[in-house]
């Protein structure tokens, strides 16, 4: 229990960083940081407390879009916010999304919130998001998010083993294609969306910072396992899905207006919650940049490819 | 945020009641649980209870005594279970959950509470008494937006349907195995038999109708819920899907307990579980009373709409 008790002791720096856990498999409550005046020696406990959290919320942060680049920039090198949306005007490292427009899209589309990691179906993914809540309902609108690391150390020792050798596909799906041709921006690092290849990333990956175990397969894009036929796929994919969101392993986050998040695709998943009417009155804005991510390594492996 | 005004022993007070999720939950703020509530107070928070589902009362800090006086406003208590041992020995409606951290069967499942009787409790409250610094909170799931949000083709469907709701079978064994009877409703009751609810209910105060089905107790197919109209496999396909749907994120709320906590939940429209995410060896503790309910009655046309 020592790595538990580790994680889940709020803790006051003495810089005056304040970190309360929000659960125990993930997530915690960051105040103290004034975006004005980011030391040193500040940008390297919010560093530290990232890869120990996986996920870090600051609650009243309130960034101008040149503050939202500038304090994503602490976490690593940017990459671009979306793989089918164009940036805001001025700001090609941030993308938006509105409830409205989302809301239009699904009453085409029928399309419903899945479990997700932002576009896995690319060889190197982004590593993470820092994300903006600009404007969000007064109840709703809230995020989920999954620990794939404490998932993967709660599967019992031989499905830990049976998975650590496994690869899966993963391709971006209907809905990422059909958002792409809607928007005119359909390429990601350059590859139209549409001619992206089948990529294959192990199921079980070494996190790049902590060496971490996590499960790297996902609801959104992930489209079978190598060498195993559909039925096998499914009946592994299904059972992973379920366990990876069991409550024991997730965070549900209220957002409130100027609210910022920054979160690590190598160790969770997250999952929009439409439990509000997104063509009536409340509005969800949100604003997203995105950290630039390496190709994902196997944990079998020890890290390596 | 909805706020009523009211004259409370001379001393103006209001209760705030706000939304935390879109569909279901709500905290309260500006009443003391401590004190007797005036009429005024009662009819507000029963008023949010159908609207919200589950209340959520913080640094109420309550003792057995008067989390019994509060619930009693909402109705009367049953002891903790139809079977005797299962509450505190000198308050018998106080039932302490075993520690979910100590199941070792797997996640803990979600459940209403006494759904296994012909007259299920109507609302429970549940108290704070002993918690882990993080972790250990409860998540509450809504039946009626569960229902609301399928298709029509499938509401009219599972109108018509039942449930057969197997009691746990510890509680089963202990009375077939002559244990002393229990008391349920002011009945002596002597054996557990399974009982059939209707799938979709009415609620006797809303109006409203619901989805009212939990997946079961004991894990297995045995202990678990089956609509009696279908097969097996049709019933066990329908009851996964249904479980599924209705604790999709969009119709739960999850609550991060803190000291002096309390919550009041309609468990005629709700199933709720517990989280078991922190160290076992951490003492958690919260204190749960029950009030009597009423046969659940089904929507018309169902075998049970008249009951």
């Amino acid at each position: 229990m020592s790595i538990l008790t580790s994680v889940l002791t709020s803790h006051r720096s003495d810089i005056g960083l304040d970190v309360r856990p929000l659960s125990t498999s993930l997530a915690a409550e960051v105040r103290g940081v004034d975006l004005a005046d980011i030391s040193d020696e500040l940008a390297t406990e919010l560093r530290i407390a990232f890869a120990r959290h996986q996920i870090l919320f600051f609650p009243e942060l309130r960034p101008t879009p040149d503050q939202h680049v500038t304090f994503a920039r602490l976490f690593g090198p940017l990459t671009r916010p979306s793989s089918v949306k164009p940036s805001v005007d001025g700001h090609p490292e941030i993308t938006e999304f509105d409830s409205r427009e989302l809301g239009e899209q699904r009453a085409v589309s029928g399309y419903r919130e899945r479990w997700h990691v932002d576009i896995t179906f690319a060889v190197e993914p982004p590593g993470g998001a820092v994300f903006h809540a600009v404007e969000v309902p007064a109840a709703g609108g809230d995020t989920y998010f999954a620990s794939t690391q404490a998932a993967y150390d709660r599967l019992s020792p031989p499905w830990q083993r049976f998975l650590d050798g496994l690869v899966a596909f993963h391709e971006p799906g209907r809905n990422i294609l059909a958002q792409a041709d809607k928007y005119g921006q359909p390429d990601w690092e350059g590859t139209s969306v549409h001619d992206i290849p089948r990529t294959e990333h192990p199921v079980v990956i070494a996190h790049p910072v902590t060496g971490r175990p996590g499960i790297f397969v996902n609801p959104g894009f992930t489209t079978g396992i190598k060498g195993f036929s559909e039925a096998e796929s499914r009946t592994v994919l299904d059972f992973l899905y379920a366990h990876v969101t069991q409550p024991e392993h997730t965070v549900r986050y209220r957002w409130r207006n100027g609210a910022v998040a920054v979160w690590d695709n190598r160790a969770v998943w997250h999952r929009r919650v439409v439990d509000f009417d997104e063509l009536g009155g409340a509005t969800r804005r949100v604003q997203r940049v995105q950290l630039k991510g390496d190709r994902p390594t196997a944990y079998a492996t020890g890290g390596l490819v | 945020m909805t706020t009523t005004a009211l004259l409370d022993d001379e001393r103006l007070s209001s209760v705030d009641i706000e939304p935390v999720t879109g569909v279901i939950g709500a905290e309260v703020t500006g009443v003391d649980l401590r004190r007797p509530l005036s009429p005024d107070v009662v009819a507000a928070l029963t008023s949010a209870l159908l609207d919200h589902h589950v209340l959520f009362f913080r640094d109420q800090h309550l003792d057995i005594d008067q989390q019994i006086a509060f619930s009693r406003y909402f109705g009367d208590p049953n002891p903790s279970h139809p079977v005797p041992g299962t509450g505190l020995a000198e308050q018998p409606e106080i039932y302490r959950p075993r520690s979910p951290a100590e199941a070792t069967e797997g996640p803990p499942s979600w459940h209403a509470d006494h759904i296994y009787m012909h007259e299920p409790s109507k609302i429970s409250s549940l108290r704070a008494v002993s918690l882990p610094p993080v972790g250990g909170g409860t998540m509450w799931a809504s039946q009626v937006a569960a229902y609301e949000s399928l298709s029509p083709a499938l509401q009219g469907f599972l109108d018509q349907l039942s449930v057969v709701h197997p009691p746990p079978p510890g509680f089963r064994a202990q009375l077939a195995a002559g244990g002393a009877p229990g008391r349920w409703n002011g009945r002596v009751i002597d054996r557990l038999d399974e009982v059939e609810h209707p799938l979709v209910v009415v609620h006797p105060e809303s109006g409203k109708r619901s989805i009212f089905l939990h997946p079961g107790y004991g894990g297995g197919r045995a202990g678990g819920s089956r609509i009696p109209e279908l097969s097996t496999t049709e019933s066990d396909a329908l009851v996964a899907f249904l479980v599924a749907h209705i604790t999709a994120p969009e119709r739960t709320v999850h609550f991060a307990w803190t000291p002096g906590a309390l919550a009041l939940w309609d468990n005629r429209v709700t199933i709720h579980r517990p989280v078991a995410d922190y160290d076992p060896d951490i003492d958690r503790v919260l204190h749960r009373v029950s009030l009597q309910g009423e046969p659940p009655r089904g929507v018309p046309g169902n075998r049970f709409a008249d009951r």
